[in-house]
């Protein structure tokens, strides 16, 4: 009896010494991953290790913070990395802002694998794209072409097609008192693409709107100055006497800008706006009515586009010249499902 | 199985001296593997914060490297010095090499892609200040020109990325320099907890292994004070260890076994030799007791008396008047002899039974003993212990008078001497030698010589009764004149006013 007590007790105690045992390793080892954990952090850039990518694509846009330019840029990367493509929104690391051409330059220098450029019209870009191209960079234009380059395609939206998207939007919103239309146009929008925008508009209207006696104004912002569009959407509103009764804008940064004014100037109802692109604040304006209708381009498939046409080109030799993207409107009556579809 | 088993505990047997050194040896090595970690850690972090820094200084030179190529081709053109073209091509021979170990894989890390970058700028410039030199020394001037200003722009673009990637690389390595320390200060709790705790882990260690030694010789030396308390039905010591302890204890437990099992023994045969004497003694009694009965059976008292009685009855009947005398005297001292022979009687009574057996003993040998007696009536009736004055008188008869030639004389005298009673049985027969009255005195006589006196109670007899019951030593007194000057007993009883033993 007594010797089995003692026994006992013999047990206990040495399962209470290797729970205590237990308790300290695990403390121990607990401290010790921790640690290695802390000094991980500290790693030299070069101890760790990365994806590596066969490719490396420079994306140079004029406003890359514009959430427009931003959703093509993540569309463009996601499909990068689907593909092996290392894409680097060039300059953005640098310690200095470099304009566009400066960029195009460097970029050149670099010897990157190939380029996805918001072009435009000016004679630099196109004599940029030309040297690049003479140094075997490929060179994708989105959104704005430089036309007459070498670029090796062009992602865009067709401004006829724009402009036919518009037209049918400012019929919707048209009554029969409306007389006024003020289109804002883009400076950096070649005068082709301009004319074909308006010959959209023009036809549209034309062809399914001829009981509306309609006036087609149109307005250039330009962009070059900082802060300019906003101020010359401004005046638009400070002159009440000729105030259009619909304006329609045709990028993002305009878009908002006239919603803004719309609600400064106390004119919800007087003006109906049709903008350009969906954002979180955009959609907003359509559902607060602020906004008639907004004009979208699936801007991350755009990216994606890009990124497929320079791989296209590089494996292949050959790519399609032009890729038309295809264009939607947003009213109040879909802006809840886009916007669910945006958040997903 | 037995063997096998001895065999497994002669492997396991550990001695205490290995148990120690074990200890000693497992605590320090403990110690020992922690501190070298630890060193280790140290070492790796401080190594770590030295190299921290070590990429800004690169990229600094990176800078100085490109810096002099621009500003050695910058003076070639402007002077065309030799010097300057050999400052040049060095500078531009150093920048290339410190080019071709930047990183030109594409990853998915910033700052690595520009490493990138500026390395392939890096090399287009290179190409394009070679191109300057050449076109410099070819004197197309208008070339060089419109190169230059190309080599600049590039040349500030790279110098601004080389800035930026410095800048980016400080502010990370600030961030790791910062971390590195913070966790070198946790290192430091780490490092004191651990310690603390091995040393806990040590201390434990010990007492388990230790206590695995003192316990056994604590439980033993229990047991040995119990043994020596004489408890000797204690359980074995209980012994698991294998070492110098164990075998003590083993030793032990042998040792208490062996004296249970010799203390049985001894006793075993220790009880059997009591029992022996016992049955001895018993025998002893029942013998006595055998004699007793025998000796009873011999004498029938009653029918001895009731036999007397009818003769002296038959005597008176047919007239013989000294028959019945006879017999009457007979019956009387037998009756006298076996009723008072233990009891304390008058003296009085004492010597009527003289006279019945003088009687008795002269109708025998007709009459050949005269028997004298000078009483003082008034001490007779002293108390003293039965049958003390007959055996003196038959002793005087059969050694004093049986055998002379003369007349035989009995005197019997009883007076007061002092504070003593004087009772004195004196004979004229043949005396005493002075060594048989010293035997007699000192009750040395065999129990032979007492077997063949007539009643069974001799002289040595009388006088321990004497003794005994009046708690002296001088109560007889034998004298005699020398041989056939005859004997006196004298016997002294102490005199004492009607008290106690008077009646």
């Amino acid at each position: 009896m007594k010797k089995g007590t003692n026994k006992k007790m013999k047990m206990t105690v040495l399962i209470k010494i290797a729970m205590l045992l237990m308790a300290m390793a695990v403390i121990t080892i607990a401290s010790l991953i921790y640690f290695k954990m802390l000094v991980a952090d500290t790693r030299d850039v070069k101890e760790q290790e990365y994806s590596q990518y066969t490719r490396h694509y420079a994306f140079i846009a004029d406003n890359i913070e514009n959430e427009f330019w931003e959703e093509v840029y993540q569309g463009a990367k996601r499909r990068g990395e689907e593909t092996n493509v290392y894409l680097e929104c060039f300059g953005s690391s640098a310690a200095v802002e470099y304009s566009k051409e400066e960029l195009l330059k460097m970029a050149i220098a670099a010897k990157v694998d190939g380029i996805v450029l918001e072009a435009d019209e000016s004679a630099e870009i196109l004599q940029l794209i030309d040297q690049a191209v003479g140094d075997q960079i490929p060179v994708v234009t989105v959104m704005t072409d430089s036309y007459g380059s070498k670029r090796q395609s062009f992602i865009g939206i067709g401004s006829y097609n724009l402009g036919r998207e518009y037209g049918r939007q400012i019929i919707r919103v048209s009554t029969k008192e409306t007389k006024k239309v003020l289109v804002i146009m883009d400076e950096r929008m070649d005068d082709n693409g301009k004319n074909i925008l308006c010959t959209g508009i023009n036809e549209t209207i034309y062809n399914e709107g001829n009981h509306l006696n309609l006036v087609i104004d149109t307005m250039e912002v330009s962009d070059k100055s900082t802060f300019g569009p906003e101020e010359t959407i401004r005046k638009i509103f400070m002159k009440k006497e000729e105030l259009p009764d619909i304006i329609v804008c045709l990028n993002e940064q305009a878009t908002i800008s006239a919603c803004q004014a719309v609600v400064d100037y106390n004119l919800v109802g007087e003006v109906d706006i049709i903008g350009y692109h969906i954002t979180d604040t955009i959609g907003n304006a359509i559902q607060r009515n602020l906004l008639a209708a907004t004009i979208v381009v699936d801007s991350g498939q755009m990216g994606a586009d890009s990124v497929d046409s320079l791989n296209e080109y590089i494996e292949t030799g050959y790519v399609n010249d032009y890729v038309v993207m295809d264009v939607d409107s947003v009213t109040d009556n879909n802006v809840r499902e886009y916007m669910e579809n945006a958040a997903k | 199985m037995l063997q096998n088993r001895a065999s497994r505990r002669k492997e396991r047997y550990i001695s205490i001296q290995t148990k120690l050194v074990l200890v000693f040896l497992v605590t320090t090595a403990i110690i020992f593997a922690v501190n070298m970690y630890m060193y280790i850690n140290f070492n790796r972090m401080i190594k770590r914060i030295d190299g921290i820094y070590v990429s800004n200084a690169n990229f600094n030179e990176l800078q100085n490297g490109l810096n002099q190529v621009q500003v050695s081709m910058t003076e070639y053109l402007s002077t065309k010095s030799s010097d300057s073209m050999e400052e040049y091509f060095r500078s531009e021979e150093r920048y290339s090499a410190m080019v071709r170990d930047l990183n030109d894989a594409v990853v998915e890390n910033e700052s690595m892609i520009m490493e990138k970058n500026i390395k392939g700028m890096s090399e287009s410039y290179l190409e394009l200040t070679g191109s300057i030199i050449e076109a410099k020394r070819g004197r197309n001037v208008e070339r060089y020109k419109v190169l230059y200003e190309q080599a600049s722009q590039l040349y500030s673009c790279i110098n601004t990325y080389i800035y930026s990637l410095n800048n980016r690389q400080f502010q990370n390595n600030s961030k790791s320099y910062s971390a590195l320390f913070s966790s070198m200060k946790y290192m430091e709790v780490i490092n004191m907890a651990i310690l603390c705790m091995v040393a806990l882990l040590n201390v434990l260690l010990t007492i388990v292994l230790t206590r695995g030694i003192t316990r056994p010789l604590k439980q033993l030396a229990e047991a040995a004070n119990q043994v020596a308390e004489g408890n000797l039905e204690i359980e074995p010591a209980e012994t698991e260890s294998r070492d110098e302890v164990g075998v003590v204890t083993r030793a032990f437990n042998q040792m208490v076994l062996s004296l249970q099992g010799y203390i049985g023994r001894l006793k075993e045969s220790m009880e059997s030799e009591s029992a022996m004497k016992e049955k001895e003694l018993m025998m002893e009694a029942h013998l006595k007791d055998a004699q007793l009965k025998y000796l009873q059976a011999q004498i029938n008292p009653h029918f001895l008396f009731n036999t007397l009685n009818a003769g002296a009855q038959l005597a008176m009947m047919e007239e013989a008047e000294k028959t019945y005398r006879y017999i009457q005297n007979v019956a009387d001292f037998f009756r006298y002899n076996i009723k008072e022979s233990r009891e304390s009687v008058t003296l009085r009574q004492e010597i009527e039974i003289v006279d019945n057996y003088i009687y008795i003993l002269n109708v025998r040998f007709s009459g050949e003993i005269h028997f004298r007696k000078h009483v003082d009536e008034e001490l007779t009736d002293v108390l003293v212990p039965g049958m003390i004055l007959q055996p003196i008188v038959e002793n005087c008869i059969n050694y004093g008078i049986r055998n002379i030639e003369w007349e035989g004389y009995i005197d019997l005298s009883v007076y007061r001497e002092g504070d003593h009673i004087c009772i004195s049985i004196r004979d004229n027969g043949i005396g005493m030698s002075s060594e048989k009255i010293q035997k007699i005195m000192n009750s040395r006589l065999k129990e032979t010589d007492l077997e063949q006196s007539s009643n069974g109670i001799g002289l040595d007899n009388v006088i321990g009764r004497l003794r005994l019951f009046f708690g002296m030593e001088e109560v007889m007194e034998i004298t005699s004149a020398g041989e056939n000057m005859g004997t006196e007993v004298a016997i002294f009883i102490p005199y004492e006013e009607k008290e106690k033993y008077y009646v």
